[in-house]
């Protein structure tokens, strides 16, 4: 039975006495199982000898206790026999505090019309909590107008650098990429009517209109918004936020005032930064593919862009900065307890984010066509 | 207490050294925990008490010397090796290190999840024994740690720590940030534990009513070296001065009192 390894707790019967030996540690004890299934005990009483056992852990004391329990229940006294002073002890301390698995609290489990219902009731909540988090930056905003000398310049300054100035790397490679990819692939197309010049108004107008202001939106939701919950919510674990309140200082006005200033400030910059990289791919694509010198190409784009199409594409970054920061910083505030809470919240806000700038630059265009922008 | 210079070294640390750039934390240690014993290392803040744990514990590498565990060089060991000694000993961090994102009972079971094949309802049963053992009470093991007060997130990770019956345990200022109350039931908890289970432990502390009552021996660091070794006797009746400043302030001097009239 027991050819494996000399260390592994192993048992057997003889003579009605169970011979029990080897290591009884919670690393040696996973064949006692099989061993135990393939056991006849005789009826009477069952005398244990633990002589050979050469180490007990709490693991093995309680494997053991609990056969004694299922032996007894079963009408089979149980007797020990050559116990040591240390495994008695273990025996007593697992009997003392031993509990049957079955008889274990569960954690309590809704079902699944409670689970819907309190989803919903939670983003009820959520979607409260952030008009009243929309109001607290408001009346923040309000008295901070009132006496400008509260503005927070340092945090301010320092909010452009990491969410304006440190994002220019990242922002001009991938609208640059964008221009590249939309000439391209639109330039095959228009090469097939002749029409390959009109590249121009193709990159111009979708990096100007709809693709510049998205793109650093979604970059800077990923990049500034996520950065903005992480670290209100770890500020939120640590009590810092509290210590804020308790020092009198509004957390609002130290900690979302500056950032939603600074991304409203930031955010247009960059599209505009945007803008420029984006057509200036389309350019170079143009060029090389469709042999558009450089001056043909900013010919056309004059022609095909207005300041209006700048315009509409500038005007949306502040919303999209907006609600960015709004949402980044009111998930920082909905942290609670632990890190896990810090990775979640931060997922969710990035995702909502993302969501919000996507829908509300849905809405704008619905809302451009029909005034006829 | 007994006959512990005769014990064998489960921790021989010789000319141990650790320097953060140009801060010297400590020089030259030379010291043994030996089986059996409750070894206290105390010192005054920054005296690099926790780095010496996070040495004797493999999470840093001593910047010179060498530390022998279970009668193995832990410079010298491979990776696998490393991972059998460190199922050997268990560690209370001092704030616990509780993982949040998992209910008490999870937390005390992970160490028996990964290092044995036992079936979860055994693993959840032995959890539940260690918990009980620390005095928690079932029900608490469905909590998440942050919803544990402190002496309850101690006690938590400390049945973490004992999950796997370790023969040697650290213990990083078990009773710090406790009440006084508390502080005294984690003093006899940890008596308790090693009545039952036998381990050998290391602790870190200024708690001068945990040295009176738990410690064998004491080792104060100082000035980047061991400045005394011995009894709490010996220490609070030492002449050196570096020793007496240490063990003779007013709460050295209570601490005192009260274990003389409670011995």
């Amino acid at each position: 039975m027991n050819t494996e390894s000399p260390a592994l707790a192993t048992i057997r019967l003889e003579n009605g006495r169970a011979l029990c030996s080897g290591r009884w540690t919670a690393r040696h004890i996973v064949g006692l199982p099989q061993q135990l299934a393939g056991l006849h005990w005789p009826a009477g009483e069952i005398r244990f000898d633990l002589g050979e056992v050469e180490r007990m852990d709490t693991a093995g004391a309680w494997s053991l206790h609990r056969l004694r329990l299922q032996l007894e229940k079963a009408g089979n006294p149980v007797r020990l026999e050559r116990v040591s002073h240390s495994v008695s002890g273990l025996l007593a301390l697992v009997s003392r505090n031993g509990v049957d698995a079955a008889q274990l609290p569960r954690a309590y489990r809704p079902g699944g019309l409670e689970s819907l219902g309190r989803a919903g009731i939670e983003s009820i909540d959520n979607a409260l909590g952030l008009l009243d988090f929309i109001g607290q930056v408001w009346l923040a905003g309000i008295r901070v107008l009132i006496r400008p000398a509260r503005i927070r310049w340092r945090e301010l300054a320092h909010s452009l650098g990491e969410a304006g100035h440190k994002a220019l790397p990242i922002v001009g490679l991938l609208s640059f990429l964008l221009g590249i990819v939309i000439t391209y692939q639109g330039g095959v197309q228009l090469r097939l009517y002749g029409a390959s010049i009109f590249v121009a108004d193709l990159v111009g107008l979708s990096m100007l209109r709809e693709l510049a202001p998205m793109i650093t939106a979604i970059i800077v939701a990923g990049r500034t918004g996520s950065a903005y919950t992480a670290q209100i919510g770890t500020m939120q674990v640590t009590e810092e936020v509290d210590a804020l309140r308790s020092i009198g200082i509004q957390p609002t006005e130290l900690l979302v005032l500056p950032k939603l200033l600074a991304l409203v400030i930031a955010l247009p910059l960059l599209t505009v930064y945007a803008d420029v990289m984006g057509v200036l791919g389309g350019m170079v694509m143009a060029n090389m593919q469709l042999d558009i010198s450089y001056t043909t190409f900013i010919d056309r784009l004059q022609l095909a862009l207005t300041v209006k199409s700048y315009l509409v594409g500038i005007g949306k970054a502040p919303v999209f900065a907006a609600i960015i920061a709004i949402i980044g910083c009111y998930q920082g505030f909905r942290v609670s307890g632990s890190a896990e809470s810090v990775g979640r919240r931060t997922t969710v806000s990035v995702v909502q984010s993302i969501l919000a700038v996507i829908v509300v630059d849905a809405m704008f265009s619905v809302a451009f066509s029909y005034l006829n922008i | 207490m007994k006959d512990q210079l005769s014990a064998p070294s489960i921790i021989e640390a010789r000319g141990l050294s650790m320097r953060f750039g140009s801060k010297l934390v400590h020089e030259n240690l030379d010291f043994d925990v030996r089986q059996g014993e409750v070894l206290a290392i105390v010192g005054g803040s920054g005296s690099g008490k926790s780095t010496l744990l996070r040495e004797m514990t493999m999470l840093q590498r001593p910047s010179a010397g060498s530390i022998r565990m279970f009668g193995q060089e832990t410079r010298a060991l491979s990776e696998p090796q490393r991972l059998a000694l460190r199922r050997r000993f268990g560690v209370l961090f001092q704030n616990g290190a509780l993982f949040g994102g998992q209910t008490v009972l999870q937390n005390i079971a992970i160490p028996l999840q990964e290092h044995t094949r036992l079936d979860a309802q055994v693993i959840d049963e032995l959890a539940a024994i260690k918990l009980q053992l620390v005095g928690l009470e079932p029900e608490d093991g469905l909590l998440y740690p942050s919803q544990l007060s402190g002496g309850m997130r101690k006690r938590a990770a400390l049945a973490r720590a004992i999950a796997l019956d370790p023969e040697l345990l650290f213990l990083d200022e078990p009773t710090s940030g406790l009440d006084p109350l508390s502080a005294d039931a984690l003093d006899e908890l940890v008596l308790q534990l090693k009545s039952a289970l036998g381990p050998t432990i290391v602790i870190v502390t200024h708690d001068m009513d945990s040295l009176w009552r738990i410690a064998d021996r004491v080792m104060l660091l100082g000035e980047a070296r061991i400045l005394a070794t011995g009894s709490m006797q010996e220490l609070a009746g030492s002449a050196d001065p570096a020793v007496s400043r240490f063990f003779q302030g007013p709460r050295g001097r209570a601490a005192m009192a009260q274990a003389a009239t409670h011995t």
